[in-house]
């Protein structure tokens, strides 16, 4: 498994650790808030030191949020200016999706080859998209409702009942989509499993490449930079690191999903 | 100067030439403004009569004649458990189990007397209730957060459960946003859970290579 193709670049791996990191806090601090009345999140909520730091820690992580998102979107329109909105290095949706989509679903069911993905899959799109759209929802609504007289100013008080429902709502969609399927893809399912840790390296092993991008690895011999990769495999250290950090963020992730799941049997969308 | 910087410098004075404009109108703007607008800090008519700007019996003036209807309702009350058998001695949550849910009372522990006040409770709409929509925001909601107006007052405290044909009723607009979430959530988590279920099966069953 020398031979490499470069996948991520540095910053794209800071951006998602920082995700990774950020995502997680408000996961946990957020579900502690929902859960409060129950012994499970009072339990939760005392470990952490109680409401009102878990509050101000939720407020202060999603500010740090916000940020990180938009310094990915500025980095990101650079980056798109300079090689192109669209093309196959884009995430951007087309139309090749839906038809890999279809293709894909064809496959499993029996009929006929998978799709040949590109340097993006169709559910790497989406889940890329699905963040990225979370993020200002959950930004802007949290941010009326920590300063809700503030935000009172602008928009009628009521539309905070909307903004909380809002923002617990897609908070639950994103914590069941990211612990749930999010990580199924990445970790879970058999050919990524116990772990593709090609996020945290940046690179992706040649004979992956042939095998899940087809479209991608043709592309590259035809442009002349397949196998720009080390040449060197991570050294243990940074191996270890990156398996434990993986390991302990599905962990948290399927416990908290666990717990997220049943609030959301007994409360669904109100809190 | 080359042009993307003289252009980044003309946006950046024509955004600080409006939300300065803005912002000084809301910093110099309190101490100029007339006394019926000072008026409106703590009591509110949205200009046209509605039944919680009705004076109790026989006290309106210009209130229209014989206009009894509804008037022994108890959120007119000064006292809404007036004559209620059995209320002294007991919990507000065991009559009001719904109102207790309030995000007030869960998370911000607060009880119900820090807004509702001590006995007798007025009920929502008397006329001199603190709780009158007229004046809720001065004083109920301002006594803790600062300076909240009568936009803020409009926040319903004791929220309906937004699924609920209730909330459909009282606060559409929540129920709606409701429904939509729902669908995006159900619509999303069925899509991609089948589709990684199906996936991961046919991976499985396909004997691919490992991962190294
Ligand atoms: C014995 C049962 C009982 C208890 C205890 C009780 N209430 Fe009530 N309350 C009622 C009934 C019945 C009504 C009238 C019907 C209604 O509006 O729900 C009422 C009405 C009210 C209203 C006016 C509702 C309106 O529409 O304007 C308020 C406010 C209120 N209660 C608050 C409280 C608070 C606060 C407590 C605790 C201190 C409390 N109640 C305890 C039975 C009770
Ligand atoms: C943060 C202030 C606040 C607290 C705390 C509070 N209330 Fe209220 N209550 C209100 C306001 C404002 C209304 C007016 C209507 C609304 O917002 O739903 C109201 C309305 C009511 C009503 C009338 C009908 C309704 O449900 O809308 C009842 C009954 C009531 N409250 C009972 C209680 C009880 C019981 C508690 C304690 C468990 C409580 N309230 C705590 C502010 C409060
Ligand atoms: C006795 C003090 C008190 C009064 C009176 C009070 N509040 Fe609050 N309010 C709080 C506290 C404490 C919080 C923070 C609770 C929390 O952290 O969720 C809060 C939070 C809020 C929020 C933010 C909700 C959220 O989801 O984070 C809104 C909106 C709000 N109050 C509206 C009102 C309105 C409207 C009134 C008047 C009817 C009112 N409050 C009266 C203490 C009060």
């Amino acid at each position: 498994m020398n031979a490499t193709q470069k996948r991520f670049t540095p910053s794209d791996r800071l951006f998602h650790l920082g995700l990774m990191i950020t995502f997680l806090t408000q996961a946990v601090t957020g579900l502690a808030q929902l859960t409060m009345r129950t012994p499970w999140g009072s339990t939760l909520m005392y470990r952490m030191g109680g409401y009102e730091k878990v509050v101000s820690i939720h407020y202060i992580v999603g500010i740090m949020m916000g940020f990180l998102f938009l310094i990915h979107g500025g980095n990101s329109l650079l980056r798109m200016g300079r090689s192109g909105w669209f093309g196959s290095d884009s995430l951007l949706f087309s139309w090749r999706d839906l038809r890999h989509m279809g293709t894909n679903i064809k496959w499993m069911v029996g009929m006929g080859p998978p799709a040949r993905l590109g340097r993006w899959s169709y559910w790497e799109k989406f889940d890329y998209w699905a963040v990225f759209w979370g993020m200002p929802i959950l930004a802007i609504t949290g941010l009326m409702l920590a300063h809700s007289v503030e935000a009172s100013r602008y928009v009628p008080g009521w539309s905070l009942n909307i903004a909380g429902l809002l923002h617990r709502a897609e908070a639950l969609l994103a914590m069941v989509y990211i612990f749930g399927i999010h990580f199924f893809m990445g970790h879970m399912r058999p050919s990524a499993f116990p772990m593709n840790p090609s996020i945290f390296t940046g690179e992706m092993p040649l004979s992956d490449l042939h095998h899940e991008k087809p479209a991608w690895a043709e592309e590259l011999k035809n442009q002349g930079l397949l196998k720009n990769g080390g040449e060197r495999s991570a050294s243990p250290l940074f191996k270890t690191v990156y398996t434990l950090t993986g390991v302990t963020a599905v962990a948290i992730g399927l416990y908290l999903l666990i717990h997220t799941v049943i609030f959301m049997g007994r409360m669904g969308l109100s809190g | 100067m080359n042009r993307g910087v003289r252009v980044f410098f003309a946006v950046i004075g024509g955004v600080l030439l409006i939300f300065g404009e803005a912002l000084g109108a809301r910093v110099g703007g309190e101490e100029v403004v007339e006394a019926s607008r000072r008026y409106r800090y703590y009591e509110l008519s949205r200009g046209f009569y509605e039944s919680h700007e009705m004076r109790p019996m026989g006290q309106g003036e210009g209130q229209p004649k014989g206009m009894k209807t509804g008037m022994y309702h108890r959120s007119r009350l000064a006292d809404a458990h007036q004559g209620i058998l059995f209320y002294a001695g007991r919990r507000c949550e065991a009559c009001h189990p719904d109102n207790a849910a309030s995000k007030h009372g869960v998370r911000g522990n607060l009880t119900c007397r820090q807004c509702h006040g001590s006995e007798p409770i007025a009920g929502i709409a008397h006329y001199y209730s603190p709780m009158n929509p007229i004046r809720r925001h001065a004083y109920v909601c301002a006594r803790c957060h600062e300076g909240a107006g009568a936009s803020f007052a409009t926040y319903r405290i004791h929220e309906p459960i937004p699924g609920s044909m209730e909330a459909k009723q009282s606060f559409p607009s929540l129920h709606y946003t409701h429904r939509f979430m729902l669908g995006l959530l159900l619509g999303v988590l069925g899509l991609f859970s089948l589709h990684a279920l199906m996936l991961g099966l046919r991976e499985l069953f396909s004997i691919r290579r490992p991962h190294p």
